[in-house]
């Protein structure tokens, strides 16, 4: 009979046992890669008929009579004359678009042009090269001459450079590789080049316009980027500044100074203000290996073996800035593209061995904008570009390890961008100057769209900001009770669209242990239908869903997670008559503390666990677990009530702040 | 134990494997937006155009970086070639078709993912196809009508 027994229990328990290895495997454990793109694009900065390799130099104007031969006597023929690949695109990327999502706000600028680096203006030529009456093929002769001819702009006029003038704008001009020198003098000024090559026919001539190529361009004090390794003169990395906090590891200095010198860069040119000229993929061989896990670095035994090796350090920077007092710093992008999506994700957060499931929160960025506390006059000034990250919002919970786009100390504005596909896209840090978003747009994301820590003023403004995992914005008090280090943060938005649509079961809240918190908050939504106002939508063609728009959460940075410290902070948006304020602070830490009329009215409704609904008409009311109530006891019964008007809704709830868009029952949204 | 005990695990278990197999661990709700990655001309050189009077000799290939097609020129002579984007399963699959503007030759979008070339003249054109999403994915292809 013992026997017996003993046999049922060790059946039950075999049983039990591969049970779960069943569940374990259903689990989703895609750990593939990163984005990888196999498009081609337009960062191959060699036009697609010529590639030359001779660098004989002229100033001004020039011409001279070479025509390329071939070998087998066969006569090399121009067939077209076309604008460089890049410029195609520079006109086309500032059109009205029919994704929107891709178009900029400002399609005014013109093209930039740096003093720093030679300037590349070479005509994308056809040549094709005659086999016989009935074959021809594509041809690329070595070297070929060109007419060069540079203009200034001169009250509305261009006129042609020569003698004087050529000597102050222009170092040299090299007319077979198509390429100029601008000198300082040249900053501030607007230039014209017409080009076109030799070798044409008597007939090609008779129509010279048709082979001519002619572009427009203002020139800056900036270098001039061609490809993803250039993209490392921007950096200027301090050794001994500060703590791994500041995410300036200074074995990655040395890692750096190697790569500039195994790649053949200047190191002399760290530290540049840069303009782009085309597309760039920024990928695994543009930076050094040591922002890598090796081999070596790892143990077969490490519960995340399978995934780590090449997976990207966290708390790391690829291109770090340092500013010092009254420094500026211009990254100009040319509307064209920077592209981070073949970046390995972080596996390892905060650098240790996890299992190969953990969910993590990736601290690595692409950008950081650093300077000491008593650093002023700083700006960083980020302009038209795209920018493509890799961690869009999907279902891969592998891509919490992907990149910020860029976090800044220093006093920053960017102006006019487009970024999808980041785990986080803009990231104010510890900033006590000001953080401005102004003309941009942003979307998809895995994470949020904006986080905050602990920073004084962000401004976001004319700006669309569109489709997170999670909350649009994140937004941190840091060391809310730590008296002088303390910093909270505060966002002002002017005349901008900021949304996130989300059912609460995305990555970001698998991840984050809010999937409860999120079912808790629909199901308080009812005690608003009856009056006619929601904060629940439903989305077309999904019958199974509602949806939140959870434009912001405000907590305490203390922890990842949901704490009670008691936290400031404030968001003014689009003008709202009732912003959202934590109100009144135990301690005047920033000597200028505040109170709003409904601090009181918080402290209750907080300090006794029940959650507190505000509009941003001013209405408000705690929630007793069974209607709205002005104190907690007296039912709002009037519809009228300033609790069920405006287009945002407050929630404080365990000393956070989370507002929703708040609309009218039977509301839906299409994206 | 008595064998309904056993029974009844066994029942429980065979369909604990048959429910979790089938709505899998964890519910995911997403509109997630899949991105264009790879765009490929899918214009095959027997279904060029080939113009009446003309040596018929045509061609279009790959030469691993770009597409190249080259043709003798005719009046009035017209290329058409079509696109493909990858993956399948891209949520905007939509591609534009970028060029230098030119008096040699004219351009007219489909609407289908194809475009056709007139060549007014003997002439190339270099034109870049790219995705209309926001991941950038593009390909280029040179086509000389001479």
């Amino acid at each position: 009979m013992k026997g017996k027994k003993l046999l049922s229990a060790i059946v039950a328990l075999v049983l039990c046992l591969s049970l779960s290895f069943s569940l374990v495997a259903c689990n989703n454990l895609d750990n593939g890669g990163d984005g990888s793109s196999s498009s081609q694009n337009g960062s191959n900065n060699a036009s697609s008929s010529v590639e030359d390799n001779s660098s004989s130099s002229n100033e001004g104007s020039s011409s001279s009579s070479n025509e390329e031969v071939s070998s087998s006597s066969e006569k090399i023929e121009i067939t077209s004359v076309a604008k460089k690949d890049s410029f195609v695109l520079f006109e086309n990327n500032k059109q009205e678009k029919i994704n929107k999502e891709t178009e900029f706000y400002d399609r005014d600028n013109a093209y930039q042009v740096g003093d720093g680096g030679l300037f590349n203006f070479k005509p994308s030529v056809s040549f094709i090269k005659r086999l016989s009456p009935v074959l021809f093929l594509p041809a690329n002769p070595e070297t070929w001459n060109y007419v060069v001819t540079l203009y200034v702009k001169n009250g509305g006029n261009f006129v042609k450079v020569e003698d004087a003038d050529l000597e102050s704008y222009v170092e040299e001009i090299d007319n077979v590789n198509c390429t100029i020198d601008f000198k300082e003098g040249a900053v501030g000024q607007t230039f014209k080049i017409e080009v076109y090559p030799e070798g044409l026919t008597a007939d090609q001539l008779q129509d010279i316009a048709t082979y001519t190529v002619t572009i427009e361009f203002e020139v800056i004090s900036a270098y001039n980027v061609y490809n993803a390794l250039e993209l490392a003169y921007i950096q200027k990395r301090v050794s001994g500044y500060g703590d791994a906090k500041t995410y300036l590891n200074d074995s990655l200095i040395t890692a750096w100074d190697n790569f500039f010198t195994e790649k053949g860069l200047d190191k002399n040119l760290m530290g540049s203000s840069v303009v782009l000229h085309g597309d760039i993929s920024v990928t695994p061989s543009d930076i050094p290996s040591e922002y890598f896990y090796q081999e070596e670095d790892v143990s077969s035994t490490d519960g995340d073996y399978g995934i780590v090796i090449g997976s990207l350090l966290d708390y790391e920077t690829i291109y770090y800035r340092y500013l010092e007092n009254n420094e500026q710093f211009l990254f100009e992008g040319n509307y064209f593209t920077v592209k981070a999506d073949q970046i390995p994700c972080v596996v390892r957060p905060h650098n240790k061995v996890v299992a190969l499931d953990a969910t993590k929160t990736s601290h690595s960025q692409l950008f950081m904008f650093q300077k000491a506390a008593e650093t002023t006059g700083e700006f960083v000034k980020m302009q038209n570009v795209n920018f493509v990250g890799n961690a869009p919002k999907v279902e891969n919970l592998q891509k919490s390890g992907g990149l910020i786009m860029n976090k800044s100390v220093a006093d920053c504005e960017f102006y006019n961008n487009l970024s999808n596909g980041w785990f986080v896209n803009y990231f104010p840090e510890l900033n006590q100057g000001t953080y401005t978003v102004n003309k941009c747009k942003a979307y998809d994301s895995f994470s949020s769209l904006l986080y905050v820590w602990g920073s004084k003023n962000v401004v976001i403004k004319d700006s669309e900001i569109i489709g997170a995992g999670g909350p649009a914005m994140i937004v941190d008090h840091v060391n809310p009770t730590n008296g002088a280090s303390s910093y909270p943060s505060n966002v002002t938005v002017t005349d901008s669209e900021i949304h996130s649509y989300v059912t609460g079961q995305e990555g970001w809240f698998v991840i984050n242990g809010g999937a409860t918190i999120v079912g808790q908050i629909k199901a308080m939504n009812a005690a608003f239908t009856p009056f006619g106002k929601t904060y629940l939508y439903n989305k077309a063609g999904d019958t199974e869903n509602t949806y939140l728009d959870f434009i912001a959460l405000y907590k305490s940075g203390s922890a990842e997670g949901i704490t009670t410290e008691l936290i400031s902070g404030n968001l003014s948006m689009n003008g709202a008559l009732n912003p959202m304020d934590f109100g009144t602070y135990q301690e005047d830490w920033d000597g200028t503390g505040r109170t709003t009329q409904l601090s009181g009215l918080l402290d209750a409704a907080t300090a006794a666990g029940a959650p507190a609904f505000v509009s941003s008409n001013g209405g408000a009311s705690i929630f007793n677990g069974s209607y709205l109530s002005y104190e907690g006891t007296t039912q709002i019964t009037n519809p009228s009530d300033p609790v069920f008007s405006g287009d945002l809704l407050y929630l404080y709830y365990s000393r956070m702040g989370i507002v929703f868009g708040y609309g009218n029952v039977g509301a839906t949204i299409s994206e | 134990m008595k064998k309904s005990v056993i029974l009844l695990i066994l029942v429980v278990y065979i369909a604990s494997l048959c429910i979790v197999g089938f709505f899998g661990i964890k519910l995911r709700i997403y509109d997630e937006v899949v991105k264009v990655e790879k765009i490929e001309c899918v214009t095959q050189s027997e279904s060029i155009i080939k113009t009446e009077g003309n040596p018929d000799l045509a061609f279009l290939f790959n030469d691993g970086i770009e597409y190249y097609a080259g043709y003798f020129y005719s009046e009035g002579l017209s290329v058409t070639l079509a696109f493909s984007v990858y993956p399948d399963n891209a949520t905007n699959k939509n591609i534009e078709f970028i060029a230098d503007a030119s008096t040699q030759y004219s351009l007219r979008d489909n609407g289908d993912n194809s475009i056709t070339i007139t060549f007014n003249q003997k002439a190339s054109i270099v034109l870049i196809v790219r995705a209309e999403d926001s991941n950038n994915a593009q390909t280029k292809i040179r086509i000389d009508a001479v």
